[in-house]
């Protein structure tokens, strides 16, 4: 029999419909411009771009990159140009082009969250991703705090309507306990994992390989603990989640969303293929006709756990 | 920039001790649009995402069909490369980054520095005669590609700090000399940071432009993930910012470059 039957590719994120699963995360693809050859934002469920903060950041000294094995070590410290450089410049590109922007914000305080949030309300941006869980700031993320993850989610939901998505940090005793907080306190969506901490020397020079001395680890060495993560996430909220780490090809996706994650993100395995998002939106595509499923959210959550 | 797969057809060894090589690829795609100074990145290890980061070599130099790199053996990634045999295939992201700004109208004066070399070999080739090369290595058994800035009409004098191969020194003192004709407008130069840091301090004295082709650590290679940045002067409160060594780099104006 031929088949002619197409898969259905979107999804519903937080109450929106995104062209298909895959998005690329935040730090990974700057503000959308920098693939352009290989890629288009709008190709994309959706693109997650690099963390704004309220006021531009200088981020962390350099070295601020270091191998490992099937990986990467960064200590980017979340430079960036302010919310009000991407509102005024990328953002609307990326909106004319039918990019579905999903804004990364980060802040010092509560306060800088909340200033942040303000001015995305009154743009197009379509979600709004609150990262509490960067490894390459000074303190103790709010991220690894249940209480202060439902206080700090409870203060943005009030201030507005966009959906929120709170990025979670694996560097954490439960992750389950962060995800639940992050739900009571009002968000639309979890997304993880953001990286977990490492750190390299070199044997020659006794140095950390990183100015900042620790850093975050991102691509196929922190896959398997992205996927228990997201596992354990899904069975516990109600709400989307949206999962990565270390994903690299499409196979890699259609585990993660066995796993339960509603959505998938790239991000470190763009620096592996570039072209990895086409590359794995088309081989989910191709496993839904293989296994005859209409519709790629079929995937979700289908892991057999019966031995 | 281009991602494709192109086809390698020679991997020579140049310096035994040093372990330089030289790398072709037939590719006429990689080769119409590089400038001198740009760079490629290169995935190793073939399908073994153990390295997930791709390497990246600046253009040694181009023709119309091929593209040529050299790179000597650092780490687990480039003795891989070692290894890669004529006719094998590897993924190639390029040319990228922002490279010399070559101008035949103006005499250039390249200075390299032992691997730093290939990256002023690509300005060679585009300015032959109207350039010449010092170029400083540790000792004779490393000096390499000097054959190579000759066959593209570029005079070459050499130092090494041993002694073992042309004069004993640094490369600074031949700096100096050729400065004091007074005959460049401008200077290139590659090489470790301490090398470039001391001939950039050495140019404040003269009244030439001088550029620096700046390497620090990389990932993505095209700008995105903010990992290779360079302090450079800026017209802002606090007097500079961080910039891309792979975007807007790594060819800097070196009296922006804050050491």
């Amino acid at each position: 029999m031929e088949n002619t039957k197409k898969v259905d590719m979107t999804v519903d994120i937080a109450g929106i419909r995104l062209k298909n699963p895959v998005m690329t995360s935040s730090g990974t693809c700057g503000y959308g411009r920098d693939y352009l050859d290989i890629w288009s934002p709008a190709e994309l469920g959706a693109i997650m771009v690099k963390a704004v903060s309220i006021e531009p950041r200088n981020g962390n000294p350099p070295p601020r990159i270091a191998e490992i094995p099937s990986g990467v070590l960064n200590s980017i410290g979340l430079q960036n140009p302010g919310v009000r450089h991407f509102i005024e410049t990328d953002l609307p590109w990326l909106k004319s082009i039918g990019a579905t922007v999903i804004v990364n914000v980060v802040g010092y305080t509560a306060d800088d969250y909340a200033a942040c949030v303000e001015l995305l309300d009154e743009t197009d941006a379509d979600m709004i991703e609150l990262n509490i869980s960067c490894p390459n700031v000074a303190g103790k993320p709010i991220g690894a705090d249940a209480k202060a993850t439902e206080t700090l989610t409870n203060q943005i939901r009030n201030i507005t309507k966009k959906p929120i998505i709170i990025k979670l940090s694996p560097n954490v005793t439960s992750i389950t306990e962060i995800a639940l907080a992050a739900e009571a306190g009002g968000a639309d969506a979890v997304s993880l994992i953001n990286c977990p901490m490492g750190m390299r020397i070199n044997i020659n020079t006794r140095k950390p390989m990183l100015a900042n001395i620790t850093g975050g680890m991102s691509g196929p060495a922190v896959f398997p603990l992205a996927l228990r993560m997201v596992w354990q996430t899904a069975n516990a909220v109600n709400i989307s989640v949206i999962g990565g780490g270390g994903i690299v090809k499409w196979e890699d996706a259609v585990e993660m969303m066995m796993a339960g994650a509603d959505a998938v993100f790239i991000g470190a395995g763009l620096f592996y293929d570039p072209a990895s998002p086409l590359k794995v939106i088309e081989g989910l595509e191709k496993y839904c006709c293989d296994n005859n499923l209409s519709n790629v959210n079929m995937i979700t959550d289908s892991l057999i756990t019966d031995r | 920039m281009l991602d494709i797969t192109a086809k390698v057809i020679e991997n020579r060894l140049l310096s035994e001790k040093g372990r330089i090589y030289s790398l072709t690829l037939d590719s006429p795609e990689l080769s119409k649009d590089c400038l001198p100074g740009q760079f490629y990145e290169i995935k190793v290890g073939g399908l073994d995402s153990r390295f997930l980061l791709r390497r990246p070599f600046s253009v040694a130099f181009c023709d119309d069909k091929t593209v040529t790199i050299r790179y000597n053996v650092v780490g687990a990634g480039t003795e891989w490369m070692s290894g890669i045999t004529p006719g094998q295939m590897l993924d190639v992201l390029g040319p990228l980054g922002r490279g010399w700004p070559v101008d035949k109208t103006k005499k250039t004066l390249l200075v390299g520095g032992s691997t730093g070399i290939f990256s002023v070999l690509g300005a060679a080739s585009h300015l032959g005669d109207k350039s010449r090369a010092v170029l400083g290595f540790r000792s004779c058994d490393l000096v390499n590609s000097v054959e190579d800035f000759k066959a593209f009409g570029v005079p070459v004098s050499i130092i090494t700090e041993d002694g073992s191969s042309g004069r004993k020194g640094l490369v600074t003192e031949l700096v100096k000399e050729e400065l004091d004709k007074n005959e460049y407008d401008t200077v290139f130069i590659c090489g470790s940071t301490l090398m470039m840091k001391s001939v950039a301090e050495l140019l404040k004295d003269y009244d030439v432009d001088c550029y620096v082709s700046i390497e620090e650590r990389m990932a993505c290679g095209v700008g995105a993930c903010m990992g290779c940045v360079v302090k450079i002067k800026a017209d802002n409160e606090q007097g500079w910012e961080y910039k891309r060594a792979c975007a807007e780099g790594p060819v800097f104006n070196a009296a922006e470059v804050i050491w």
